[in-house]
């Protein structure tokens, strides 16, 4: 599971930083002949605008890559700090930074993140700072949960008595231990930002230049020849099942990772 | 016992299933020979409905649907005919003095649906009711305060004007639906009534039958007792298209009549309608337009003549109309109406697709390449760059060639895509810098419609500034547009109106970037007289849902046709 997963976010990654490479054409410009058919020249055919459908998946793959690690980025420096400080700290602090993070993980993200961004506009930075400021507080309950256990050790309280500052003890003791189930978490967080980023796209929410798996599927969906000369076998059915394997390139690994870092489901076996 | 079944067998079993219920619910009626209406039978006819439409009296409809649909239940004194020739309606006969100030018309024996009788002073309450009241903005039709009213015997009533107006006719006495004074006078708000059965009482053609506000659903059912004989289609339906698409909903047996995108289509999903014989279609060319406004009040490149000039002169408009509508359409004229239009003056400056020109303009406007092939900046360094809002029912074809277009010549927009609630709003409050969006809007006419349309768009002070070309004021072009108002002579009409789009052409201030053309399919085994009204129904309604033809099953006059 683990190797699928990673070959599978290995190769999704290649793509997406190598996409001016393989991508036999560019995204948008120049206009060809619309609607042509599979060829050699363009193996997925051409869109609505003459733009090589193939190309668009590749250059798609660079937007949801440049989501999942922005979002992820925003995701782990937001959950980092709230979790280790509540951890850390304890007491009035903690007790705050929970019941934020309980208020945030009881709202109905998708709801919200479709309300905000009709208010805030549509474009690909707000699309980011949405899911990256909506999906941070599950990253703070672990980190703040691993927290409080690691600060019982020993080693933590051997380091404390010997006169490490807290600075110290996060860099060289915590940070270094909660990795793993940091990174663990992550992924999840990424496998969700590709679905949140689709979703939100396909519903016309995200930036209306920006050429991503799920703008791509809105436009083929809402395209009124989509039914015409099988458009949507070389033009909805490659994206979806792009933005699918991403999906769950990244939830393999997750699932895989998680019996080795998270002590309760390894109870539960 | 039971019988064990084979994994693949399973499978296969669900897989059929599943097919049988896409397909079956893809296929709905096959409409087929179980369509045709019997002879001697009147038909029922299925259309297309719209959400929030509101209430169906006069004062409580919304938007152009809205419009329609309550004509159903109520009457206007004259309606046209596909001629677009003003027919008497409620009114037995109307006749307008030489120098067209005073309209008398009338009214024919007509009882109310609670059989109490239509008189004059009904056509008069209704007019004070109309000037009197504040409505919601999207109620449309609201008649202008341009006559004053007397009735001058039981049936008869005299509008004099106080200055000769070519639209009274339509926009009067062919728009404003009559209400009974006996119910209406003891509503004060009229949004109290907005699901008062009450209300409803009218003397039209159709009443309502059913109507499920969640589902979209309503049915109109022919009286028996109209005026004019009964109606020759016995029901009208109105139901939700499949997946938003009236067309494919037409294919799949779920409607007899559907409309085309009012953003146009490609010949391929026009050609199943064109080719197959049982299926009627009807066409009206340049319907609908793509304007893009820009908002001269915000000064700098916006209100540069040069600038406008130059972006239109980087679009190619032929290829965007060959590329997303198989040639379906027109390229817009600068003086804003549509060839079609019967006041169109095709001399206006044109701006034909010249990216060379298009360069030199803005390089003469001092907006300078920041490198060669790079963006242009104001002459002062900042960028020469703009929010472009577009609807998001334009098509996202469209907005990449835009946004490609202007990039080639160094202009950088910053493209805005957003509903068409939202976009309404932007432009009531003139918050936007340039704005692309389907005209004409809710509210019904037309780049073909009457040509006091102009005013709307050019004059300086507009009815509303939902269409207008904002912080535009050219008093020449302002005094022509009054001025053809009241002309009644047609040629010199003509002439002025030919001269506002000449102007309008010069200044720039939309830019028209295509027409686009209505189209219309049926099925003609159950209804085939469909057509597109010259100019529009009342409020200038383009749609093909003239009541008239419900009515009289033909397209033209008040005969009724016999089954």
């Amino acid at each position: 599971m683990l190797a699928a997963g990673t070959a599978i976010i290995v190769a999704f990654c290649f793509v997406a930083l190598f996409a001016p490479w393989l991508a036999p054409h560019p995204a948008i410009e120049p206009f060809g002949e619309n609607y042509l058919g599979s060829s050699p020249e363009h193996l997925l055919g051409t869109n609505d605008n003459g733009s090589d459908i193939f190309s668009r998946l590749i250059w798609g793959s660079r937007t949801t890559f440049t989501v999942v690690v922005c979002a992820t980025t925003i995701v782990l420096a937001i959950g980092l700090a709230v979790g280790l400080t509540a951890g850390l700290r304890g007491g009035f602090v903690d007790t705050a930074a929970m019941r934020v993070v309980d208020v945030f993980l009881g709202l109905p993200i998708l709801p919200l993140l479709i309300f905000v961004a009709t208010l805030a506009g549509r474009s690909l930075t707000v699309s980011i700072l949405m899911i990256g400021l909506f999906t941070w507080p599950q990253t703070a309950r672990v980190v703040r949960s691993q927290t409080l256990t690691l600060r019982q050790r020993g080693f933590i309280s051997s380091a404390r008595g010997f006169g490490a500052g807290p600075w110290y003890v996060i860099r060289r003791h915590l940070v270094p231990s909660l990795g793993p189930v940091i990174a663990a978490n992550l992924v999840f967080v990424a496998g969700l930002s590709v679905a949140i980023e689709a979703g939100l796209a396909f519903l016309g929410l995200g930036d209306p230049m920006a050429v991503s798996w799920g703008a791509e599927i809105s436009r083929a969906v809402g395209n009124p020849q989509i039914l015409i000369d099988q458009l949507w076998l070389r033009w909805l059915v490659p994206a979806g099942l792009a933005l699918t394997l991403a999906v769950v390139g990244f939830t393999l690994v997750g699932v895989a990772l998680e019996p080795q870092f998270n002590p309760r489901t390894n109870r539960a076996r | 016992m039971t019988t064990p079944i084979a994994r693949r067998t399973f499978l296969k079993g669900m897989g059929g299933a599943a097919g049988a219920v896409l397909l079956s619910s893809c296929a709905g009626d096959t409409g087929g020979d179980s369509d045709r209406t019997p002879p001697g039978e009147r038909p029922t006819v299925r259309v297309v409905s719209w959400t929030l439409l509101g209430f169906p009296s006069p004062f409580t409809y919304t938007a152009a649907p809205g419009y329609w649909r309550m004509s159903l239940l109520f009457d206007t004194l004259l309606w046209p005919d596909s001629t677009g020739k003003q027919l008497p309606w409620l009114a037995s006969s109307y006749t307008a003095s030489d120098d067209g100030l005073v309209h008398t018309l009338d009214l024919r024996d007509v009882t109310w649906d609670d059989g109490r009788t239509v008189t004059a002073r009904d056509v008069a309450f209704t007019y004070e009711y109309y000037t009197s009241k504040t409505f919601t903005p999207l109620l449309i039709g609201v008649p202008p305060k341009v006559a004053s009213l007397r009735t001058t015997g039981e049936k008869t009533v005299e509008f004099r004007l106080e200055r000769p107006d070519t639209t009274f006719v339509s926009k009067v006495l062919g728009t404003m639906p009559i209400v009974p004074e006996h119910v209406w006078s003891t509503i004060n708000d009229p949004m109290s009534a907005a699901s008062d059965p009450g209300a409803l009482i009218g003397t039209g053609p159709y009443k309502l039958a059913s109507r499920d506000e969640a589902q979209d659903n309503e049915a109109y059912e022919a009286k028996d007792g109209y005026f004019l004989g009964t109606p020759y289609v016995k029901r009208i339906e109105m139901r939700p298209p499949a997946n938003d698409d009236p067309l494919a909903t037409l294919a799949a047996g779920g409607l007899d009549a559907a409309a085309g995108p009012p953003s146009g289509a490609r010949n391929e999903i026009l050609a199943p309608f064109r080719d197959d014989p049982k299926y009627g279609t009807i066409t009206a060319d340049g319907a609908f337009s793509f304007p893009m406004y820009f908002n001269l009040k915000r000064g700098g490149a916006l209100a540069d003549l040069r600038f406008r000039r130059a972006c239109l002169h980087a679009i190619d408009r032929e290829d965007i109309l060959r590329r997303l509508l198989t040639g379906n359409g027109q390229v817009g004229s600068a003086g804003w109406l549509a060839p079609a239009n019967p006041f169109y003056e095709p001399k206006v400056r044109e701006y034909p697709f010249d990216r060379t020109e298009a360069e030199r303009l803005l390089d003469e406007g001092g907006y300078r390449r920041s490198s060669p092939g790079g963006s242009r900046t104001n002459s002062d360094g900042s960028p020469l760059r703009y929010v472009l809002f577009i609807s998001d029912s334009i098509p996202i074809a469209l907005a990449e060639i835009l946004n490609a277009s202007l990039k080639a010549v160094g202009v950088d927009v910053d493209l805005q895509r957003i509903d068409l609630p939202r976009l309404f709003g932007v432009k009531l409050s003139a918050n936007y810098d340039m704005l692309v969006t389907l005209y004409p809007g809710p509210a019904g006419g037309g780049p073909t419609g009457d040509p006091e349309l102009l005013r709307s768009v050019f004059h300086s002070k507009p009815p509303t500034p939902l269409s207008s070309a904002t912080g535009y004021s050219n008093p020449e072009v302002d005094r022509l547009i009054d001025a053809q108002v009241a002309t009644l002579d047609l040629e010199e009409r003509k002439r002025q109106v030919s001269q506002i789009q000449k102007l309008v052409a010069e200044d720039l201030p939309v830019a028209t970037l295509y027409y686009t053309n209505a189209f219309y399919a049926f099925r003609k085994k159950v209804f085939d007289a469909w057509y597109f009204t010259p100019g529009g129904f009342g409020p200038g309604i383009v749609e093909p849902y003239n009541k008239q033809v419900y009515v009289t099953g033909q397209k033209t006059g008040t005969q009724i046709r016999q089954p």
